[in-house]
């Protein structure tokens, strides 16, 4: 309340001096700018960074945060943390005030939709000129932040979809942990099997989980979206019919999955709650690799888990790909771009920080940060780091950003007029797949026109 | 003077927490020896007893009827929140395995000491700082205004009354979350961002809820009483203050209750207005806790869920009191 | 600010004896007094609601896209989608009015017995009553959320009950007939804000009424019949209105306890839970959530009139006003 000066006219005052700043960093030669900035070093700079994510996520992250702080004295940070929800809802609302922070997170939705808005401040420059510095991050990783040839964010840390298979209920099942080869057809023995011989559910919940639909695809050898994003790229709608099928048939007639209305209670839930914490299935979905640390947490260090990829159709490819768990992006509300740029080139490259962070977001882009890493890593990190390398040896590749429309399909069609009401058997596989189909070509036209 | 009156609120404060704890044993315990004693007697008694007791066998009956259906039925109603003050001693394990008991292994106080560190070096003292200050504000600044406007409403004719009462209640029927981006860009433009102005400045034009409500109180008292006092050569003012006002007090408790809930409990306006973690409230602080994507200490969020409950509870039962105190229609009538 | 509006109050006060007698003079008077008394509510509402409220409006009949500030005017475009085009729409239509019709019966019976109930001067009322409050005051938060969904678990406490007489154990949250109804109980349950308004309402039936009535030899029943519930009707009146409103606007409750989904199969999807997906999901147009929004207020609206104007025959003021 008794502040007299507002974060608007801050802002006003700190862009001017940016703007001082940007043009004697640029009269200087290019090269000095990783150490530290020689010409920042006077000025007072203030940076804001907001993400999503839970408490964890908060402690290791200010912690990084104080690290650079200590580096970069003049650097004052200021910084919120938000569960995804609010965080999404928090900065649509800045972003129509013009009030965005310095530097934000995205994920594979919504990057696209936000560059192409001119929300973010492309990092081309900063990559060029060696603030970012890409050395040891391997091409495919770089342009996982690339939207209309320009690099608009960083990847914290790669991803992949997978299943978490619990070791000790397959031993005491006495079934084999199958192989990263295995087909929908062995998916379903395996479950059954888990099932019959332990008394739990061989899988637990997700099965109909909307990454699946374009891995399913892919392992058929089809991007889901058309290289234009205006529509989905195939018109036959037998895999993913074929898929619900399975899930009918686990669920109903086997019962070696939980019924949807038992799995709706725990969906939106923490890891505390999922089933294969509790023991109380064999497999699990896992909607990221990194999420691996937190389940891991929740059910105890004595547990023993590994990553398993998803299964691939019968005669089909590997349809997962390495992705993107989350990306940092500077917002063009930034009054000091290169300086959150450096903060970037920290997140990433900084090994200190990378230990700190301890693949959180996602296994290290960096192979020199990721090398000093996996040096020493629990157990949990081991397995992330294991599967993400089995998988770089055979995995398709997607086209990251997603096009627009996307998040709208997730959340207004997959789940409410297809998976959902095919799972709790309002609607057959087949009509749902239909609807599904056409109601997102619609919106994918409509987005990228 | 001031120490008077807070030795006296601290007393107060003191014997309804007292009150709380041992009223209901004691009222179900009187009222039971009671019913015994006249059921002893008419068991070995009858004729007498029907004849002597009739009166206080009725009575007592009654009394342990109403007690043992209000208390057992009110049981039902705070189970949850017993639950949660149970879940909020247990250890991290504990509150998943045994969920529905209500007695922890151990009575730990572990979660309100790490819940209370709150994040980032930022501790839950200064969530509730921040809390109290702008609740506070906000209460007053509500309840006065709105009882301001509200006798307008009620008690004066004039041109286009009906027409702006009614675009004052459809004020109310507009979701919040159409308004929220044109009111962010509108008070962005205000450099209103990162205060609590946002918060705060709003309750000082009254609110339609409670102004709504007092207009209903207002229009139960019997207009002769503001025609005597105009009589008298009472101005509007004075009517206001010296007959409506108190006459009101009912109304008045209640919304000071509802005004300091209702801004005590939101969390999406200061979430969406202070960019300063150190100027969180505490319903965004606790929001922060739980994040679905990690591992969170329920034990710290049932903890912070309890503590943050006091304030309200408090408030609630020093108005309520004050309520049932405040003097009725009757007493001016006379 | 208070104390300068309290002198204008008085001094235009003076004023006014001196001209009472004059009609039209009085009539200015009162103008110039009912502005003045409403003018805090009045600043507030031209100077910092009308213009969100006003823009929601404009924007409802536009394709309208936050992130890129883009505008469209479409016209009738995003009413015709909302009728014609959505399913979704019309299971938060349905879920909304199930919810707001059953809840809303429910809840104001429970707080006008309860209140009537805990409003005699026994010893211990103010006990009874914090402990029937006490579950409105826990809000939406997630602790609650949390509370709530372990409640009705398919391992809690209401299953553990159902198993002890005997029934099935249900899975509450995730089955599409039931999950509807925790909602509406957890709503009931909260009944503590009108209970409190109810017994600030009985507080001011002067005694006299009960008095005289028990002196005519009236028991129980027919005094809260003929005292307690005509002279009531201004609050019920008022909670009705309110509570059917705040009922149509039910968001934290829903969004908390489905995690903003409206799962299972949209039987949970409550209208503004809906405007708000609608409004802020990535790529959403808010030009279609102010829509859905202004559709609403026009159905409250239509509801809240149709109270008012039956409001005639059943609400009882003691005064001639209007």
């Amino acid at each position: 309340m008794t502040k007299r000066l507002s974060r608007r006219d801050f802002l006003r005052l700190s862009a001017a001096a940016g703007a001082g700043t940007m043009l004697s960093a640029y009269g200087s030669p290019l090269g000095s700018h990783l150490a530290a900035l020689p010409a920042l070093a006077q000025d007072k700079v203030d940076l804001r960074f907001i993400w999503w994510g839970g408490q964890l996520r908060a402690d290791i992250t200010t912690q990084v945060i104080k690290l650079f702080q200590a580096k970069n004295p003049n650097v004052n940070f200021t910084y919120e943390f938000l569960s995804f929800d609010d965080y999404w809802t928090l900065l649509t609302a800045q972003a129509a005030g013009d009030g965005l922070p310095d530097i934000m997170q995205h994920g594979t939705t919504t990057l696209a939709e936000w560059s192409k808005k001119d929300l973010l401040h492309p990092l081309d420059e900063y990559i060029t000129s060696g603030v970012i510095d890409f050395t040891n991050i391997p091409s495919v990783l770089q342009n996982h932040g690339k939207v209309n040839d320009k690099i608009y964010a960083v990847s914290a840390g790669s991803n992949a979809n997978g299943i978490i298979a619990d070791l000790d209920a397959f031993e005491r099942a006495g079934i084999d942990v199958p192989p990263d080869t295995w087909t929908w057809g062995d998916f379903e023995e395996v479950v059954k099997g888990l099932s019959e011989n332990l008394g739990i559910w061989g899988f637990g919940s997700y099965l109909h989980h909307v990454d699946l639909w374009r891995i399913i695809y892919s392992g058929h050898n089809i991007d889901l979206y058309a290289p234009d994003g205006k529509s989905l790229n195939y018109t036959d709608d037998t895999p993913i019919v074929d898929h619900m099928k399975m899930i009918l048939r686990l669920q109903d007639e086997d019962f070696a999955i939980p019924h949807i209305s038992e799995e709706s209670e725990v969906n939106t839930l923490g890891p505390e709650a999922q089933f294969i914490v509790k023991g109380q299935c064999a497999m699990d979905y896992l909607a990221g690799s990194n999420q691996l640390v937190a389940m891991w947490t929740a059910a105890g260090e004595d547990r023993h888990f590994k990553i398993l990829p998803v299964p691939r159709p019968e005669g089909g490819r590997q349809g997962l790909a390495i992705r993107p768990s989350q990306y940092e992006a500077v917002t063009v509300n930034s009054a000091n771009p290169e300086v959150a740029a450096m903060f970037l080139n920290f997140f990433i490259n900084d090994v200190e920080a990378n230990k700190i962070l301890n693949a959180e977001r996602g296994v290290p882009i960096n192979t020199v940060v990721l090398d000093a890493l996996k040096a020493d890593a629990a157990a949990p990190q081991k397995a992330i780091y294991d599967y993400l390398a089995r998988l770089a040896e055979d995995s398709a590749e997607f086209v990251f950003p997603d096009p627009l429309g996307v998040e709208d399909i997730r959340t207004n069609v997959y789940y409410p007029e297809f998976a959902d009401p095919v799972r709790y058997g309002t609607k057959s596989p087949e009509d749902a797949a239909v609807t599904l189909r056409e109601m997102s070509n619609e919106i994918l036209a409509e987005a990228n026109k | 003077m001031l120490n008077r009156t807070l030795s006296r609120y601290r007393k107060k404060i003191k014997n309804t927490i007292l009150n709380i704890i041992f009223s209901p044993i004691r009222a179900f315990r009187r009222n039971y020896k009671q019913a015994k004693s006249a059921i002893k007697l008419f068991v070995f008694h009858p004729v007498d007893a029907l004849r002597m007791y009739q009166g206080q066998l009725k009575s007592a009956a009654r009394g342990l009827i109403f007690h043992a259906i209000v208390l057992a039925f009110g049981l039902v109603m705070i189970y949850p929140l017993i639950w949660m003050l149970a879940s909020s001693f247990k250890g991290p394990s504990e509150i998943w395995t045994r969920t529905t008991s209500l007695i922890p292994n151990e009575l730990s106080l572990d979660n309100y000491r790490s819940g209370w560190k709150g994040f980032a070096g930022i501790s839950f003292s200064t969530y509730f700082k921040n809390s109290l200050w702008v609740s506070g504000v906000s209460t007053v600044a509500s309840v006065f205004s709105s009882a301001i406007v509200a006798y307008g409403f009620a008690r004066i004719r004039f041109t286009g009354k009906k027409f702006w009462f009614a675009v004052m209640l459809s004020t109310m029927m507009l979701p919040a979350q159409v308004q929220l981006i044109p009111q962010y860009i509108m008070f962005s433009k205000l450099h209103w961002i990162n205060s609590y102005n946002p918060l705060i400045i709003p309750r000082f034009f009254g609110m339609p809820f409670f102004i709504f409500m007092m207009v209903q109180f207002i229009r139960g008292i019997p207009i002769e009483l503001d025609e005597a006092a105009e009589i008298d050569g009472c101005s509007r003012g004075g009517i206001f203050f010296r007959i409506i006002l108190p006459l009101i007090k009912p109304a008045l408790g209640t919304s000071a209750i509802f005004a300091f809930y209702w801004s005590w409990d939101d969390f999406l306006t200061p979430l969406i207005y202070l960019n300063d973690p150190r100027k969180y409230t505490v319903a965004v602080a606790l929001r922060n806790f739980a994040d679905p994507s990690s591992v969170t200490n329920w034990g710290a969020v049932f903890a912070m869920g309890i503590l943050a409950l006091v304030p309200v509870f408090l408030l609630f039962i020093l108005f309520q009191r004050y309520m049932v105190e405040g003097i009725s229609t009757t007493g001016l009538k006379g | 600010m208070t104390s300068v509006l309290q002198k204008d109050v008085s001094k235009v006060g003076l004023d006014k004896r001196t001209v009472a007698q004059k009609g039209k003079k009085h009539w200015r008077h009162n103008n110039l007094m009912g502005y003045l008394f409403i003018s805090p509510w009045l600043i507030g509402f031209l100077g910092l609601t009308l213009i969100p409220i006003a823009t929601s409006l404009a924007l409802s009949f536009t394709h309208y896209d936050i992130l890129s500030g883009h505008v469209e005017w479409t016209g009738l475009e995003n009413f015709k989608r909302m009728f014609y085009d959505d399913p979704r729409y019309w299971r938060a239509v349905r879920a909304t009015f199930k919810f707001a019709f059953i809840s809303v019966p429910l809840k104001l019976l429970f707080a006008l017995l309860v209140a009537d109930l805990l409003y005699n001067a026994r010893r211990f009322v103010g006990v009874y009553r914090a402990i029937y409050y006490a579950p409105s005051i826990v809000g939406g938060s997630v602790a609650v959320a949390v509370m709530w969904r372990q409640i009705f678990s398919g391992r809690g406490l209401v299953n553990d009950l159902m198993l002890e007489v005997g029934l099935e154990r249900k899975l509450w949250l995730g089955d599409i007939k039931y999950a509807i109804w925790t909602l509406i109980l957890m709503a009931v349950w909260q009944f503590g804000s009108p209970m409190l308004i109810f017994l600030a309402g009985l507080k001011q039936i002067p005694n006299e009424y009960y008095e005289a009535a028990s002196i005519d030899g009236a028991g129980a029943i027919s005094k809260f019949t003929r005292i307690t519930l005509p002279l009531l009707t201004p609050v019920i009146f008022f909670n009705l209105v309110m509570q059917l409103i705040f009922s149509f606007m039910t968001f934290t409750q829903a969004y908390v306890v489905s995690g903003g989904t409206g799962k299972p199969l949209d039987t949970t999807l409550f209208y503004s839970l809906y405007v708000y997906i609608r409004s802020f999901g990535v790529g959403a147009n808010m030009g279609y959530g102010s829509a859905m929004a202004w559709v609403m207020l026009v159905v409250i609206a239509a509801f809240t009139g149709v109270i008012f104007l039956s409001s005639r025959f059943w609400v009882f003021y003691d005064t001639t006003e209007n």
